[in-house]
């Protein structure tokens, strides 16, 4: 049975004893009050019969006419008393009944007693006949009386047995709620603790490392079926880490064939580079004065490419360093670097007269040498595409948004036409003509890779001939974030 | 050598089973266990009329509670109340069952008789039976007729109280005595005008005469009670007896209450009778133990008629408060018992 099944089970039960009481107790009320009313009237009636019986007797022992009048009233107040108990039963209604068939013999008698009292004399037959009268009367009287008090306890007894009733439900159903919350919770820990218990050591066994833990329980309930699915996870999650283990292995011999790559490029391909530019340069010093200018023209070329085509493997590698270096996170005074660099940019054409706008106080929580990297990047970028502005104004700053703190570089030079903002950071990209703005295409790919390994977000807003501006949010970096941003990088 | 953990809680377990079995045997038998019965059954004698008053002794007869409280009981039937008395009197009963007047006059005339209880009460049971045909119709058309009664019974004194109630002179009366078995042919044959009787008497010679009987009853002159009588000395040495046989009568008035037809039935065959001839004094007659005040003043009345009708030397009214036993009644069932004390 499901653990659902069994609780809605349990509860049913603990609602229908509740009802069982609560029945127990409506009709127990209503019986007692029975009883009450049936004492109350009981006593009523003995209190009419005393009254009846003390003025009998007066009027038996001095024939005084109030006496008579007074057993008229009391006789009277019996008969609404006898019309008014309609509600007693059992034994106490057939007492009732006697009741009334006495006190209606006794009323009868009392009319036939001679309202003159007669004292001595008079005939024998009359004096008997008024002895058995009063004789009669005595005894209904006291009959009567009898049973009015049988009639009391009778309501009495009624009220004691439906309290020991009560008492007696109130307890079984007590007892059978304490049975059914013991046997629910005998269930609960049978059903929900120790299986949650194994579920623990479970979760334990498996985060400790042992991926062959399994559960293998064999019940059909909630828990049967989330130990099966826990068994299934373990394997799926096993299966995957096989898989992952052996990616890994493969992209290790990738970044390991990529490293001798990058050496191949560096060392081997440079050489020839090298030779190229050196005895290019040769020819120039040796034999510029043979050479006619078509041929020093063709030389000045061949030396232009292989420098150019070793700005681009240098940038390449960078790229490449980029990727693989390990995230080293110190705070980075953000502010200082860019002052820096800005004096060292400077410097290269100090004839330009840019104004640049740096912010105080911007520090971020970062790899002080990718940052450093992707911030030459950008305030180069900027530097680039100002040249041609007359009053080039280049802004580094950070703004709060929320928790977040969002830096940007920003400057007032060329800028682009949005319509080509997916193609901002992709490798060798480039949106203006290299005679314009001379450039590799990588820089701003670094910048994105950059970021990313910190897990940062990065995006420009620019519009052409209204400068650009390059924002990125930094947030606190994790092992999570900077795991996405390797393995995306 | 040990025994393994797993053994051992199955042995454990098993002990359990096997004492709570044990335990839950031993309950039900304390439970369930019937009233044990002693070796040997106390012998007791008692002398009773062939009469619907003494109901309960026949229940409690037929249905065993005598044997169930420990009694051993012999039944002696008689032909009414007084001779069940003389029985008891003559030493051949322990105890007796008796209407109120045969005990009145034996205690007149000094016999040390105790009620043990009453057996039943009978307001409005007897009657005068009368011939229609010989011009009677109604209670003044009694005087000067001659009268069947059984001499010192019931039916003796309800005739006189009878007589009393609708203010006629009982010696107006020619009283013949006759014994209860006669009454309706005595009747039925004219050699008596009319006759009082008890039930199931009385609805005998109804039905006898059919039309031509004029019924007379007297709901208030006079209410029998039937009772259960031993000398005074058996009494109080023999309490332990007496307390017996009041939980087997009952016992009786029980099943009385609670399956009347069957105890009709019963009734009606210990008493060798139909039971439609039963229904008369069964409808008329409670069969109900007690102790009632009541009663003290009927049994001095019913004194001061025997004394006039002399049945007894003419004395004082006894104190009838030390002819009436109350022990057993009180032990077994008190809130019966309404004799002030």
């Amino acid at each position: 049975m499901k653990i659902r099944s069994k609780a809605r089970l349990a509860a049913a039960l603990m609602l229908g004893t509740m009802v069982l009481i609560a029945t127990s107790i409506g009709w127990a009320d209503a019986q007692v009050r029975a009883a009450v009313e049936q004492r109350r009237q009981s006593t009523t009636i003995a209190d009419a019969l005393n009254d009846m019986r003390m003025v009998t007797f007066e009027y038996l022992l001095n024939r005084r006419e109030r006496a008579r009048l007074q057993e008229q009233a009391v006789w009277q107040r019996l008969e609404r008393l006898f019309s008014a108990s309609v509600d007693i039963r059992g034994s106490s209604a057939r007492t009732l009944a006697d009741l009334r068939t006495q006190t209606e013999a006794s009323h009868r008698l009392f009319a036939e007693v001679d309202p003159t009292l007669d004292r001595g004399g008079g005939d024998e037959i009359q004096r008997r006949f008024e002895t058995q009268l009063s004789s009669r009367l005595l005894i209904l009287q006291q009959q009567s009386l009898v049973d009015a008090a049988r009639l009391i306890d009778d309501s009495d007894r009624l009220i004691d047995a439906t309290q020991r009733r009560v008492v007696f439900w109130t307890v079984a159903g007590l007892a059978m709620m304490a049975l059914v919350t013991a046997t629910a919770a005998w269930f609960f820990r049978r059903d929900v603790m120790d299986p949650v218990a194994r579920l623990e050591g479970a979760t334990r066994e498996v985060a400790s490392g042992n991926w062959d833990f399994e559960l293998d329980v064999g019940t059909q309930d909630e828990f049967g079926e989330m130990a099966r699915h826990f068994d299934a996870m373990t394997r799926a999650l096993r299966d995957s880490f096989q898989q992952l283990e052996l990616s890994n292995r493969e992209l290790s011999s990738l970044n390991k064939e990529l490293e001798s790559f990058s050496y191949s490029v560096s060392h081997d391909l440079r050489s020839p580079l090298r030779s190229m530019d050196g005895f290019s340069l040769a020819l120039i010093e040796d034999y510029g004065d043979k050479l006619d200018e078509e041929a020093l023209d063709y030389l000045h070329r061949i030396r232009s490419a292989s420098q150019r085509m070793g700005r681009l493997i240098d940038e390449l590698l960078g790229l490449a360093r980029v990727t693989r270096a390990e995230l080293r996170v110190h705070d980075v005074d953000l502010t200082s670097m860019a002052r820096e660099m800005a004096t060292s940019i400077q410097k290269t054409q100090p004839e330009r007269s840019v104004r640049w706008e740096i912010d105080d106080g911007v520090v971020v929580r970062a790899d002080r040498d990718l940052i450093q990297i992707a911030l030459q990047n950008l305030l180069d970028n900027a530097w680039k595409f100002t040249s041609k502005t007359a009053e080039a104004v280049i802004r580094v700053g950070a703004k709060r948004e929320g928790a977040d703190q969002v830096c940007f570089v920003a400057d007032n030079g060329a800028g682009f036409d949005m319509a080509y903002a997916d193609r901002l950071f992709g490798a060798f990209q480039r949106l203006h003509h290299e005679d314009d703005y001379p450039g590799t295409g990588i820089g701003l790919a670094i910048v994105q890779r950059v970021f990313r390994r910190h897990g940062w977000p990065v995006w420009a807003k620019a519009s052409l001939g209204g400068g650009a501006s390059f924002f990125f949010r930094t947030l606190e970096p994790t092992d999570e974030r900077r795991e996405q941003g390797h393995l995306a990088g | 050598m040990s025994i393994p953990n797993s053994t051992s809680s199955k042995l454990k377990r098993r002990s359990v089973w096997v004492i709570g079995a044990a335990a839950l045997a031993a309950l039900s038998s304390l439970t369930w266990r019937r009233p044990a019965e002693p070796a040997r059954l106390v012998p007791l004698r008692i002398a009773l009329p062939q009469v619907p008053h003494a109901g309960l002794l026949h229940i409690a007869a037929g249905r065993e509670y005598f044997k169930a409280h420990g009694l051993g009981v012999t039944l002696l039937p008689q032909i009414h109340g007084k001779a069940a008395l003389a029985e008891l009197l003559a030493g051949r009963a322990d105890v007796a069952a008796a209407a109120d007047v045969p005990i009145v006059v034996e205690v007149l005339k000094g016999a040390p008789l105790g009620i043990a209880t009453t057996l039943a009460n009978a307001p409005d049971e007897m009657a005068v039976v009368a011939r229609r045909d010989r011009g009677i119709h109604s209670s003044t058309d009694l005087q000067g007729r001659r009268v069947g009664v059984t001499f010192g019974t019931s039916g003796d004194y309800f005739l006189w109280a009878y007589m009393v109630r609708h203010r006629l002179a009982a010696q107006s009366l020619t009283l013949v005595d006759l014994p209860p078995n006669q009454l309706i042919e005595a009747l039925g044959d004219g050699s008596v005008d009319a006759i009082a009787a008890w039930q199931p008497v009385r609805h005998g010679a109804e039905s006898a005469l059919g039309d031509a009987a004029a019924s007379f009853a007297a709901p208030d002159a006079y209410a029998q009670t039937f009772n259960l009588v031993g000398s005074s000395d058996f009494l109080r040495s023999h309490g332990d007896v007496v307390h017996r046989v009041v939980l087997a009568l009952l016992d009786a008035e029980r099943y009385v209450r609670a399956e009347p037809l069957q105890a009709k039935r019963l009734l009606a065959a210990r008493l060798g009778i139909e039971p439609y001839a039963l229904d008369p004094a069964w409808q008329s007659i409670s069969l109900e133990l007690g102790q009632r005040q009541a009663q003290l003043v009927t049994l001095e009345d019913v004194s001061s008629w025997a004394m006039t009708r002399g049945y007894a030397p003419v004395q004082p009214v006894p104190n009838f408060l030390s002819h009436i036993y109350l022990d057993a009644l009180m032990a077994a069932t008190p809130e019966r018992v309404t004799v002030v004390r």
